[in-house]
């Protein structure tokens, strides 16, 4: 079920809004610190759904909050994983899409604030990921099978990164719900930018996120990682985006490993674009597209 | 033949496409898709071919995907067979497999040359023999080859590939005239693109001692003028208009008119240009 935004941007002024904005905030001199504080403080123009409950908590060691509008259509919960180049982000920056996916699903929505680079290198992001999934699946609410994992750009890969380990312990989530997922870091792109990142940002985030780890490791880039035995995936990428071909890699492999997958590509959304789901009526109607799925996987 | 007839002629229809991971092929795949064919791609590359399967399903077409060596005559004959058995029947099939080679006859190796024949000729001689009983007991066939505008001018150090275009022209023209003689209801398409930003040149090799990327990217940043998409909305609806011959791009057509006026003097404009477009390595140059 598609929860429209309040107010609906057109998709030209979107762009036209985004745009300079992300291209000061991603400036390539501009401090981590700094790009966080903007991030943040734009996130405060993102209207929630009416009856959205916001609480805090904690997931293994890391801040966290649960995100839900009741009530519960039935078992299951989403554990999502913010975008945002591993060093940036963090669950203000998509409470609005977690409240619009909460509210699509009738179920709660989990938004980790996972350990950011450069201050915490990989594999810190995944830990945390993986703490979180074992608190969520050791409360009485939820068993292993009925969290689906989900995640945009940097938290998409960590949301595969995380399926691949759990799956090989055995721990299947219920589904995996990826958007413009940048799972391959270490990638030059073929473009200079697009409309949210540029290369030379992109770079750096993933110089910032590897730290001394080998660029092949599977929890660095997780597109190079085994596909066998992943849950039914949802994979959102935009043919507009710089991480595009990847995503079309990935969706290739999965595949290849017989993953049940559902596949979108959008030529009017940009990277990661439900995060706008608050602004913009196409945001909303792939996020009410990826709940969908979601729900189709628990019942 | 009516706007909706177009639209729904494909509904259905299997289609068999060669060289499917990348460019024209995974272009013509994704068109149709688009348009409710059901689909038996086949690459030797077999992460661009599932990249594709993956693009056409998203269209909700059925697709059978096969990495496929279509110099391999057994493999391919198996393949066909395979093909028929899971979708009953085979209407189109496009062989659209190919690789591109750069390399003066005076400096290649046999080798190489052997190798472009095999691969452009003997792969389309390889999958339209295949797959030609299936598409005759379709009631309702059509043969797509994909020569190029090097089927029909020459170019310096196209030597081999030239040979291996020109003689898929002329395979494909003969079949064409030998299915209306029989009366079989199979119709036959020879396309001839002229510059695509495909991954044809990108993938190129050269003889030794040239470098192949530089001679790629003059090609890519000179030649290649039209999308591959743009190639398949053009083959596809030549296809439909049951053209002997399509030309895919205004260059590949002028160059085709000039060729026609005057065969030799195309010639000598030919080496000029290669020197314009720095692509052939100057007269007399060390290597």
């Amino acid at each position: 079920m598609t929860v429209a935004p309040s107010i609906s941007v057109p998709l030209p002024m979107a762009r036209a809004l985004l745009h300079p904005f992300y291209r000061l905030t991603f400036h390539q001199r501009m401090p981590w610190s700094v790009q966080r504080t903007l991030l943040n403080g734009v996130a405060r123009f993102q209207p929630l759904p009416a009856g959205v409950r916001v609480e805090t908590l904690r997931l293994g060691d890391r801040p966290a909050e649960r995100v839900s509008a009741g009530p519960f259509a039935g078992p299951g919960a989403v554990l999502y994983l913010h975008g945002g180049g591993y060093t940036v982000g963090s669950p203000a920056t998509h409470r609005s899409l977690a409240a619009h996916l909460a509210a699509g699903i009738r179920r709660p929505v989990y938004l980790l604030d996972y350990r950011l680079a450069p201050e915490h290198p990989c594999p810190a992001a995944l830990e945390d990921a993986l703490a979180a999934f074992d608190a969520l699946t050791r409360t009485p609410a939820h068993e292993a099978g009925s969290i689906a994992l989900a995640g945009d750009s940097a938290g998409g890969a960590i949301a595969l990164a995380a399926a691949q380990h759990l799956v090989a312990h055995r721990r299947r989530p219920a589904a995996l719900a990826l958007l413009s997922p940048w799972t391959d870091p270490g990638e030059r792109a073929e473009r200079h930018r697009d409309l949210v990142v540029n290369r030379d940002w992109g770079l750096a985030c993933a110089a910032a996120y590897r730290g001394d780890i080998d660029p092949l490791d599977h929890r660095f880039a997780p597109l190079l990682g085994p596909m066998e035995g992943l849950p039914p995936t949802y994979l959102f990428t935009s043919t507009r985006e710089l991480v595009y071909a990847q995503c079309l890699r990935l969706a290739g492999s999965l595949r290849r490993a017989g993953v049940e997958l559902r596949y979108v590509e959008s030529p009017v959304l940009w990277h990661a674009a439900q995060a706008q789901a608050g602004l913009v009526r196409q945001a909303a109607e792939s996020l009410g597209d990826v709940g969908e799925f979601l729900v189709a996987n628990w019942s | 033949m009516s706007r909706k007839s177009v639209d729904t002629d494909l509904e259905g229809k299997v289609a068999v496409i060669t060289g499917a991971g990348s460019g024209i092929g995974r272009a013509l795949a994704v068109l149709l898709a688009g348009h409710g064919a059901r689909l038996a791609i086949s690459d030797i590359d077999a992460d661009g071919l599932d990249e594709t399967a993956v693009l056409c399903e998203a269209r909700g077409a059925v697709v059978k995907a096969d990495q496929l060596d279509v110099t391999e005559r057994a493999a391919v004959a198996a393949y066909a067979s395979e093909v028929r058995a899971r979708f009953g029947t085979v209407n189109q099939v496009y062989c659209n497999a190919g690789v591109a080679f750069y390399g003066e006859v005076e400096h290649e190796s046999f080798k190489d040359i052997e190798r472009v024949l095999d691969v452009n000729f003997w792969g389309v001689v390889n999958v339209t023999k295949a797959f030609l009983p299936h598409v005759i007991a379709s009631g309702d066939g059509h043969v797509v080859n994909v020569s190029s505008l090097f089927g029909l001018i020459t170019f310096p150090g196209q030597s081999a590939y030239n040979a291996s275009k020109f003689a898929v022209r002329g395979f494909t023209e003969a079949l064409r005239q030998e299915m209306l003689l029989a009366g079989h209801p199979v119709r036959v398409t020879c396309v001839h693109p002229g510059g695509i930003k495909t991954a044809v040149a990108r993938n190129a090799t050269a003889a030794d001692g040239l470098d192949a990327a530089s001679i790629a990217r003059a090609f890519d940043r000179r030649l290649a003028l039209h999308s591959p998409e743009m190639a398949a909305r053009t083959i596809v609806d030549g296809v439909r208009r049951n053209r002997a011959r399509v030309i895919v791009g205004g260059e590949a057509k002028a160059l085709d008119l000039l060729a026609r006026i005057t065969p030799t003097g195309s010639q000598r404009f030919g080496a000029r240009f290669s020197r314009i477009l720095r692509i052939a390595p100057r007269p007399g140059r060390k290597r």
